[in-house]
């Protein structure tokens, strides 16, 4: 291989799967908000509600 | 809050992913499909070699992710399929949604026969059946094409069976998972057939890379050609690939969003499943162009004397001439065939998805209803039309409108109409803000509004101008203004006629959460 197609072949693995590396890092360090907006608790949340839909008199 | 007089009944409980893992998987195993395996390789080579990780990179954050990040906006807020969502956005909008569900039904109708062929070579692999003229083998031996060089057949019933058959069971395998629900089918099977997919493919890579010849390929697909870069063809090339990939714009992404919680982030595990693609992309280039490079030296010529590098082309008559010439060929052969059979279900199931869920929203048909109903059109649809000795020239025009017309008119529409008429994005940035870890900024508004729907602007024309100038492979015009333009009409049609029919759910009964100016 010449010296030109292995470096652009490093460039783009090291920024296509650093780019992968470093967003698995960022969802593993901060999974989710732990500072919800207001007014709405999924079922897993502390005290939650189910996320069902609202039921009106149509 | 928006409520409506209606006599329709109220939603159930929407269904959801059971965490992160399992959207980020499910996500990746949409996104992740064949072209990733035979496009991206080709698309690379022909137009920079490694020089067009520039364009290629550029496009990736200036439109694949903005614009997946939209369809994550929207499906989440709104909680429905793209016509629901789209119709809680602005009730004129929901024929935007079906337009793209009518995409879906499409691609899923031809997308699956292909997942058919791979499975019938994955069988073949093991004893090598396509012999050596593999051309001959795929085209008149499996495929049994008629001649459609000259004036006829362009349409025939002549049923292929050894087509129909796996076919069939791809359809029914479909079925079977996506009646079992979001959770415990589409999860699963993804949870599942990803890490299968990343230790077939990547065996084979790892053993491609130690063949005679495999790095006068990788040489091939990397020498930069840095003349390119003026090109605009170049640039539209690359902003194509990554906005095909990333399968954003016709409703895929806006639906498995819905499925996620309330409270679940959206731009972390976006950045995740976007660059898993291209990571998994950039893996499959190395595959292909190191098995190019030893067919090319096993054959005694360049690797630019090669035919057929890109397409099915490349997976059904390049490779399976490449697997015979490996030792141990069979094994590899499977595993290559394998791993497209598995990167395609996965794709074919999130395409799918789409159609149901739209169904089930506004008809009320169950999760059980909408998967037998519509596999069972969808099966029968891809049994008449591509299950035959017509099948291949019909699936390639079909294809190539379905993708290059009616995706990028999806998508434009899509930026055009919330961004510039309905001026919504600001609410769509501050929803992926509310609920993300990683914030985007006013650039991403930029991107979606402005850059992205100019760019696919410019796809469009430029595809319109090339198929009305030179038409498409040579196939009669006539043939391409019913099959090819006669899709595009379809798709109109039964966006309009969809949209008029009266929902049996009520669909504006719902929360807006996080409420956003007032509006809730």
């Amino acid at each position: 291989m010449s010296g030109a197609a292995i470096i652009l072949m490093v460039i783009s693995i090291v920024v296509l799967w650093g780019g992968l590396a470093a967003s698995i890092v960022a969802i593993v360090r901060r999974p989710d908000r732990t500072d919800w907006p207001e007014g709405w608790e999924d079922d897993g949340g502390p005290g939650g509600r189910p996320d069902k839909p609202v039921e009106h008199d149509t | 809050m928006s409520d409506a007089q209606s006599t329709a009944a109220a939603p159930e409980k929407r269904e959801e992913f059971s965490g992160q893992l399992g959207f980020i998987l499910s996500a990746v195993g949409s996104a992740v499909g064949l072209g990733n395996i035979w496009r991206f390789p080709g698309v690379a080579y022909e137009n920079g070699g490694g020089a067009f990780i520039v364009p290629y990179l550029v496009a990736l954050l200036t439109a694949g992710i903005p614009i997946l990040f939209l369809d994550y906006a929207i499906g989440h807020r709104f909680r429905g399929g793209a016509p629901l969502a789209f119709r809680r956005v602005k009730h004129w909008l929901e024929g935007l949604g079906w337009f793209q569900v009518a995409i879906c039904f499409v691609i899923a109708v031809y997308y699956a026969v292909i997942i058919a062929w791979a499975l019938s070579f994955f069988v073949y692999s093991f004893d090598l059946r396509w012999g050596d003229d593999t051309v001959a083998f795929f085209t008149g031996d499996y495929l049994r094409l008629a001649d459609v060089g000259g004036a006829d057949p362009w349409f025939t019933l002549d049923f292929v069976p050894a087509v129909l058959i796996p076919l069939a069971l791809v359809w029914a395998a479909t079925i079977v998972v996506l009646a079992a629900g979001v959770a415990k089918g589409l999860e699963k099977i993804n949870l599942v057939f990803m890490p299968l997919l990343i230790l077939a493919f990547g065996t084979l890579v790892v053993r491609a890379l130690f063949l005679p010849g495999a790095t006068d390929g990788l040489n091939a697909l990397f020498t930069p050609d840095w003349a390119v870069m003026a090109d605009p063809n170049v640039w539209i090339a690359a902003y194509s690939q990554t906005f095909f990939t990333l399968s954003v714009g016709f409703g895929i992404m806006i639906t498995y969003a819905s499925y996620r919680r309330r409270r679940a982030n959206l731009t972390s595990p976006g950045l995740v499943v976007a660059f898993s693609n291209s990571a998994f992309e950039i893996f499959a280039g190395i595959g292909v162009f190191a098995g190019l490079g030893f067919l090319a030296h096993q054959e005694g010529v360049g690797l630019a004397e090669l035919e057929g590098i890109s397409g099915p082309t490349l997976a059904f008559m390049t490779f399976p001439a490449l697997v015979s010439q490996m030792p141990a060929g069979p094994l590899f052969g499977a595993l290559f065939f394998g791993s497209l059979v598995m990167a395609g279900f996965m794709s074919l199931l999130s395409i799918v998805q789409v159609v149901l869920a739209s169904f089930q929203e506004k008809f009320g048909w169950s999760r059980r209803q909408a998967s037998v109903r519509i596999g069972l059109v969808s099966g029968v649809l891809s049994v008449v039309a591509f299950s035959t000795t017509t099948g291949l020239i019909a699936l390639d025009t079909v294809d190539q409108w379905a993708n290059n017309i009616g995706i990028v008119l999806s998508a434009i529409a899509m930026c055009v109409l919330l961004g510039w008429v309905l001026r919504r994005t600001e609410e769509m940035r501050f929803h992926l803000n509310a609920v993300s870890t990683i914030a985007v900024g006013r650039w991403w508004s930029f991107c979606v509004v402005v850059l992205g729907p100019v760019v696919l602007a410019a796809m469009l024309v430029n595809r319109i101008v090339s198929l009305v100038q030179d038409g498409y492979e040579g196939y009669a015009g006539w043939y391409l203004l019913a099959v090819g333009w006669g899709t595009v009409v379809v798709l109109f049609v039964a966006a309009f006629v969809l949209t008029r029919m009266r929902w049996r759910v009520e669909p504006d009964v719902y929360d807006v959460w996080p409420s956003y100016g007032g509006r809730s």
